[in-house]
C-alpha cells in the first residue's frame, strides 16, 4: 500500500508540475466554437460557451487529483512525521535548494488543493469569455499552491506564495462582478505588502540561522534561535511578527481582513472557492510550518497576542455574518470567524491544537468552497444573491438544496460532518491552555448555527414566489463538482482518521519544539 | 607634482597582442565599414534587410570572439602599456552590449521599413557606438576612457535624431529635439566629467588608474574631493541619475522606439562599468566619501523617478522614468562600495538589459498600431494578442520585482549586497528601496490593468512587423523568465567579474 520512495517522489513531482503544464496546454488550444449544451436556458438569446478549455482544464485538474489521492493513500502514516518523496536538487548559491517533500502537516492540504481545483474548475463550464485564460490562470494557481505546501526551502517557499498572486489577481480582475477592479487591486496591495514583512523576516531567521547559510525548513528548525534571546524585542521575537504579518493577511487576521470580503464578493464563483478552500489555508500553513516551528520560542512570548486575535477574528467575524443579507458576504464573513478557531488551535500550542487547527483548515476548506459552490449555482439561477428576494427554492432545486444544506451543517459543526471533528479537536486542545478564550470562541457556534440556519431557511423553505417558478435544479455537470466536495465531507466526517492520524504525525515534531518552554 | 604624463613604449608585438585583445571590438567596427560599404552600392530599389542580418552576425561574432578571448587565457591581460585592459569585468560588460545591439537590430524592422528612415545608417550607427561602448568597458585608463565616451556620445546623438521627420502635432519633430537636446547636454557633461579627470590628474600626478589608486589614500584633499564630485556629476548624466535626469524622458520620448530601447539599456550599463572601473579601480582609498554621494544621489533618484512616474499616461516616458528608478536602486549597490555591491549591480545590468528590451521590443512593434505611445493605445492588447500582452507582462512584472522572474533575483541580490555592509543609513536606503518597488507596482500594474482587464476599442490584430523581431523577443523573455531560476552561472561570472575590485 505504500508507495516506494523513488515513485512517490515522481508523483509528488507530477502533481506540483502538471498542471502547469495543463495550463500550457491550454492556453495554446483552449479555443473553440460554441455549444449548444451551454445555452443559458434563462436568456436563449444567449450564444452559449465552448467547452474545449474546460475540457482540457477538467481532464488535467482530475488527473492530478487522482494522482494527489494516490499520494494520500500511498503515504506512510506511521512516518507522517518526516519529509517523504523528497527532491533536491542545488539550486541558488547562497544555500537555497530546490527541495519538494511533503509531511502530515502538508499531505492533507495538497490533497485538499487538487480536489478543490478539480471541483472549481469542473464548476466553471458557464464562463463564456477568454476561457483558454480563464482556465490556465486556475491551473498556474494550483501549481503554486501545491508549491507553498510542498517547498522545503523558505526561499522556493516565498517564490510560490508570491506566484499565486498573479492568477487570482486577474481571475478577480477580469471575470469579477462590478466592482472586480477595486476587489482585485486590494487583494493584490494588502498581500504584496504583507510578503514584503514575510520576506524580511525570511531573511532575519536565515541570516542569523545556521552556517553555511541555508534556507532549508528542516535545518531552521533544528537550530536554536532563543539563543538570541527571549521576549517579543528580541531577534526571534521580530523576526516572529514580520513572518505573521505575511500570514495575517492572508488567514487572514483581524485588523488585516478588510481585502477578503470584497475579494469574495466580487471574484466569480471558482475563484471564491479557490479563496476560501485553499488560498486563505497558506496563511495558516505558514504559521504552523515557519513561524511555529522555526521560532518557538518567539511563539511562545506572542501567544497572548494570538489568544486575543483569535477571539476576535472569531466574534467579530461571525457577528459580521449575521448581519448580511447577501448570501455571499455571508460566507465570506463566516470564513473569518472560522479562521478564528485555526489560530486558536495553533495559539495553544499544544499537539492536539495544532491538528486541531489542521484539520479546521481541511475541513472549511472542503465546506466553504461548497459554499461558495452552491451560492453560484443558485446565483445562475436567480441572478440575486439578496436572501429577501429569494423564498421556497427547494421545490424547484431539491438537490441544490440539500447539498447547501450539507455545507451549511458541516459549518455550523454538526456531527457525522467535517467540521465537527475538527471543531471539537480545536478546542479540546485549547480549552486546557486557556478556558475563557475557548468558550468565547465554543459561543459563536451558536451565532454560526443562527445565521446559517436563518438564512438558507428563508431561502430554500417557505411559499415558492412566482417569479422562481420555472427555475430548474442542477445540471450533471455541477452535480459531479459539487458532489466531490459534498462527499469528502461526508468522508471526513464520518471516518476522520482518513486525515486525522497524518495530522496527528504531521504537528507531533512542531508540539515536541515547545516542550519545555517556562511559561 | 606636475611630471608629464609617462607615455608607455609599444613595440610591434605589443601592438598586435593589443589586437587581439580588441578583438570583439574590431569584429564590430569591420561589420559597421562591411555594412557601410554594401549600403553604397547596393541600389535604392533592392531591400536593405540582409543588412539587418549582416549586422546581427557580426555581433553574434564578437561575441564568439569573447568566448574565444575567455577560453584562450587572455582574462587579466593588458595592453598599450595598461591603457587597455581584457579583465572578467570587461568581458562581461563587452557581451553584454554585443546581446543588447543584437537584440536592438533585429527589433528595428517596424522603424526600419519606414521609407523616410535610412535602415542601414541605422545599422552602423548601432554598431559604432557598441564598440565605443566596448571600448568604455576596457578603458583603464581615463584618456582611453574619454574617448571611448565621445565615440559613444556622437553615435548616440545621431540614433536619437534617426526618427527626424517624426512630427507630432504641436509638439514639432520631437525626434530631432531628442538628438539636439542628448548631443547638447551630453557635451555639457562630458565637459564636466573632463574637468574632474583634469583634476584627478592634478592631484595624482597619473591617469591610468592604478597609478592614482597608489597616490590616493588617507585623507582626501579639496581638490580630489571636487574632483571627485564633477567625476559624479559627469556620469551622472550618462546614467540619468537625479538630479541630472532631465533629458531622459524627451529623448526616450522623442527618439525612434529601437534607439530608445538602445539607450536604456546599453549608454547605461556603459556609464555603470565606467563608474565601477573609476571608483573600485582608482579611487578606492577615498571610498567613505564617495559612498555618501552615491548614497544621497540614490534615494534622490529613485525618489523622484518612481513618483513623476505615476502621472505618465505615455508608455515611452513612463518607460524613462522607470529607468531612472532602476538607477536610483543600483546607485544603492554602489553605495555598498565594496565587491558584492558591485557584482549586484552587475547582475542587476543583466537582468535589467533583458527585461528593458523586452518591454521595449513590444513597444516597437506596438508602434504601428498606437502611434503616439500613449497607454491609451494599449488598452485590450490581451484580446488582439495575447503573446505580445504577455510578453510585456512578464517584462513589467520582472521590472516591479514579482517573483520568479530575473528582476526579482536582481534586486534581491542588490539590496542582500547592501544590507550586509552593516551601516544604519544603508539599511534604511534598502527599506527605502522595498516601498518605492511596491510603489512601482503601481504604476506597471496600470500598463497591466489597461491590456488584460480592459475590452480591447479596436478588434484588429496585433502582431510583430517580422520575424526577427518575434525572434527578439522570444529572446529576451527567455532571459526574463530564465536568468532568474537559473541565476547561478551569471551570478557567479558578476561575482569573479568583479573580484578584480580586490575588497
Amino acid at each position: 500500500m505504500i508507495l516506494e520512495p523513488n515513485v512517490g517522489q515522481i508523483v509528488l513531482q507530477l502533481v506540483l508540475w502538471l498542471p502547469a503544464i495543463g495550463a500550457a496546454v491550454v492556453a495554446l488550444a483552449g479555443n473553440g466554437r460554441a455549444e449548444a449544451s451551454t445555452v443559458d436556458h434563462d436568456h436563449p438569446a444567449a450564444e452559449g460557451a465552448s467547452l474545449r478549455a474546460w475540457r482540457i482544464a477538467t481532464f488535467f485538474a482530475a488527473i492530478t487529483f487522482i494522482l494527489a489521492a494516490w499520494l494520500l493513500i500511498g503515504f506512510d502514516r506511521s512516518n507522517a512525521n518526516q519529509y517523504q518523496f523528497e527532491t533536491r536538487i542545488g539550486w541558488l548559491p547562497f544555500g537555497s535548494d530546490y527541495r519538494i517533500a511533503v509531511d502530515g502537516l502538508s499531505m492533507p492540504l495538497l490533497a485538499l488543493n487538487a480536489l478543490l481545483t478539480l471541483s472549481a474548475v469542473a464548476g466553471s463550464w458557464r464562463i463564456a469569455m477568454r476561457q483558454p485564460l480563464y482556465f490556465s490562470l486556475f491551473l498556474i494557481l494550483e501549481s503554486a499552491v501545491s508549491g507553498v505546501f510542498t517547498a522545503g526551502d523558505l526561499f522556493l517557499f516565498f517564490l510560490f506564495w508570491e506566484l499565486e498572486l498573479i492568477p487570482m489577481f486577474l481571475v478577480i480582475g477580469i471575470w469579477g462582478g462590478a466592482r472586480r477592479e477595486y476587489a482585485a487591486f486590494k487583494f493584490i496591495l494588502y498581500t504584496v505588502a504583507g510578503s514584503a514583512f514575510m520576506l524580511v523576516g525570511i531573511f532575519l531567521v536565515a541570516y542569523y540561522g545556521p552556517r553555511p547559510l541555508t534556507f532549508g525548513i528542516a535545518e531552521l528548525a533544528r537550530f536554536n534561535f532563543a539563543q538570541y534571546g527571549t521576549g517579543i524585542a528580541s531577534l526571534g521575537g521580530i523576526a516572529f511578527i514580520l513572518l505573521f504579518i505575511g500570514f495575517a493577511v492572508k488567514v487572514p487576521v483581524f485588523p488585516f481582513h478588510t481585502w477578503l470580503p470584497d475579494a469574495h464578493v466580487e471574484a466569480p464563483t471558482a475563484g471564491s472557492v479557490m479563496l476560501a478552500g485553499v488560498l486563505l489555508k497558506m496563511g495558516g500553513y505558514g504559521l504552523l510550518r515557519l513561524c511555529v516551528t522555526l521560532l518557538p520560542q518567539a511563539a511562545h512570548d506572542w501567544q497572548w497576542l494570538l489568544i486575543i486575535l483569535a477571539v476576535v477574528n472569531s466574534i467579530y467575524g461571525a457577528f459580521v455574518a449575521l448581519a448580511q443579507t447577501d448570501l455571499k458576504k455571508m460566507i465570506a464573513n463566516s470564513s473569518i470567524s472560522h479562521m478564528g478557531y485555526v489560530l486558536l488551535g495553533v495559539a495553544a500550542l499544544t499537539q492536539i491544537g495544532f491538528q486541531g487547527a489542521l484539520l479546521v483548515m481541511v475541513a472549511h476548506g472542503l465546506y466553504s468552497g461548497l459554499l461558495f459552490s452552491m451560492v453560484g449555482l443558485v446565483y445562475d439561477r436567480t441572478h440575486t444573491r439578496e436572501v429577501g428576494a429569494m423564498s421556497g427554492l427547494a421545490a424547484r432545486m431539491p438537490f441544490i438544496a440539500s447539498v447547501f444544506m450539507i455545507a451549511g451543517l458541516a459549518s455550523l459543526g454538526l456531527p457525522g460532518l467535517a467540521g465537527f471533528v475538527a471543531e471539537f479537536t480545536t478546542f479540546i486542545g485549547s480549552y486546557g491552555v486557556f478556558p475563557l478564550a475557548t468558550i468565547l470562541c465554543v459561543s459563536t457556534i451558536a451565532i454560526t448555527a443562527g445565521y446559517i440556519l436563518w438564512r438558507l431557511g428563508s431561502v430554500f423553505f417557505g411559499p415558492l414566489l412566482d417569479e422562481w417558478g420555472t427555475l430548474g435544479d442542477a445540471i450533471w455537470r455541477e452535480r459531479v463538482s459539487v458532489g466531490l466536495l459534498a462527499a469528502a465531507t461526508l468522508l471526513i466526517g464520518v471516518v476522520p482518521s482518513v486525515v486525522a492520524d497524518m495530522s496527528a504525525g504531521g504537528v507531533a515534531p512542531i508540539a515536541a519544539r515547545l516542550v519545555g518552554l517556562g511559561s | 607634482m606636475n611630471t608629464p604624463i609617462p607615455l608607455p613604449t609599444v613595440t610591434a608585438e605589443d601592438l598586435f597582442f593589443g589586437l587581439i585583445l580588441l578583438g570583439p571590438v574590431l569584429v564590430v567596427i569591420v561589420t559597421a565599414v562591411v555594412v557601410l560599404l554594401i549600403d553604397l552600392i547596393i541600389t535604392d530599389w533592392l531591400s536593405r534587410r540582409p543588412l539587418m542580418w549582416i549586422s546581427a552576425l557580426g555581433l553574434l561574432v564578437g561575441i564568439a570572439t569573447c568566448g574565444l578571448l575567455w577560453l584562450g587565457g587572455y582574462v587579466g591581460k593588458s595592453a598599450f602599456g595598461g591603457f587597455l585592459v581584457l579583465d572578467g569585468f570587461a568581458l562581461f560588460f563587452e557581451a553584454l552590449f554585443l546581446l543588447a545591439a543584437m537584440l536592438v537590430i533585429l527589433s528595428a524592422t517596424t522603424f526600419a521599413d519606414r521609407e523616410e528612415l535610412f535602415e542601414a545608417e541605422f545599422y552602423v550607427m548601432v554598431l559604432f557606438s557598441t564598440a565605443g561602448l566596448m571600448l568604455m568597458a576596457s578603458g583603464n585608463e581615463l584618456i582611453t576612457i574619454y574617448l571611448a565616451l565621445e565615440v559613444t556620445s556622437l553615435s548616440l546623438s545621431f540614433l536619437a535624431a534617426w526618427n527626424k521627420r517624426d512630427a507630432i502635432a504641436g509638439q514639432g519633430l520631437k525626434s530631432t529635439e531628442a538628438g539636439i537636446k542628448f548631443f547638447l547636454l551630453s557635451a555639457m557633461s562630458t565637459a564636466i566629467l573632463l574637468y574632474g579627470m583634469a583634476l584627478l590628474y592634478g592631484v595624482s600626478g597619473a591617469t591610468t588608474l592604478v597609478d592614482i589608486s597608489r597616490v590616493l589614500t588617507g585623507a582626501p584633499s579639496p581638490a580630489a574631493l571636487l574632483s571627485v564630485t564633477m567625476l559624479i556629476a559627469g556620469l551622472g548624466f550618462k546614467i540619468a541619475a537625479a538630479p541630472f535626469q532631465l533629458w531622459t524622458p524627451d529623448v526616450y520620448q522623442g527618439a525612434a522606439t529601437p534607439a530608445t530601447a538602445f539607450f536604456s539599456v546599453g549608454s547605461k550599463a556603459a556609464g555603470f562599468a565606467v563608474i565601477l572601473r573609476i571608483f573600485n579601480g582608482a579611487l578606492p582609498g577615498i571610498s567613505p566619501e564617495w559612498s555618501v554621494l552615491f548614497g544621497v544621489l540614490a534615494f534622490v533618484t529613485m525618489t523622484a523617478g518612481n513618483l513623476i512616474a505615476i502621472v505618465q499616461t505615455n508608455i515611452k516616458r513612463l518607460m524613462a522614468y522607470s529607468s531612472i528608478t532602476h538607477v536610483g536602486y543600483m546607485l544603492i549597490g554602489l553605495a555598498a562600495a565594496n565587491a558584492d555591491g558591485s557584482s549586484a549591480v552587475m547582475f542587476y545590468l543583466l537582468a535589467y538589459a533583458f527585461t528593458n528590451l523586452g518591454a521595449f521590443i513590444v513597444i516597437t512593434i506596438m508602434a504601428n498600431y498606437a502611434p503616439d505611445d500613449e497607454i491609451s493605445g494599449y488598452v485590450g492588447l490581451a484580446q488582439r494578442s495575447p503573446v505580445l500582452a504577455l510578453g510585456l507582462t512578464l517584462a513589467l512584472l520582472s521590472l516591479a520585482g514579482i517573483p520568479p522572474f530575473v528582476g526579482f533575483f536582481a534586486k534581491l541580490y542588490l539590496f542582500l549586497a547592501a544590507i550586509r555592509v552593516n551601516s544604519v543609513g544603508l539599511q534604511l536606503l534598502v527599506i527605502w528601496a522595498l516601498i518605492m518597488s511596491a510603489v512601482s507596482l503601481y504604476y506597471y500594474g496600470r500598463v497591466i490593468h489597461a491590456m488584460w482587464m480592459r475590452d480591447a476599442v479596436e478588434s484588429e490584430r496585433v502582431h510583430p512587423a517580422s520575424f526577427s523581431q518575434g525572434l527578439a523577443l522570444a529572446a529576451s523573455m527567455a532571459g526574463v523568465v530564465a536568468f532568474g531560476i537559473f541565476a547561478a552561472p551569471f551570478l557567479n561570472a558578476a561575482v569573479s567579474a568583479s573580484s578584480i575590485f580586490g575588497r
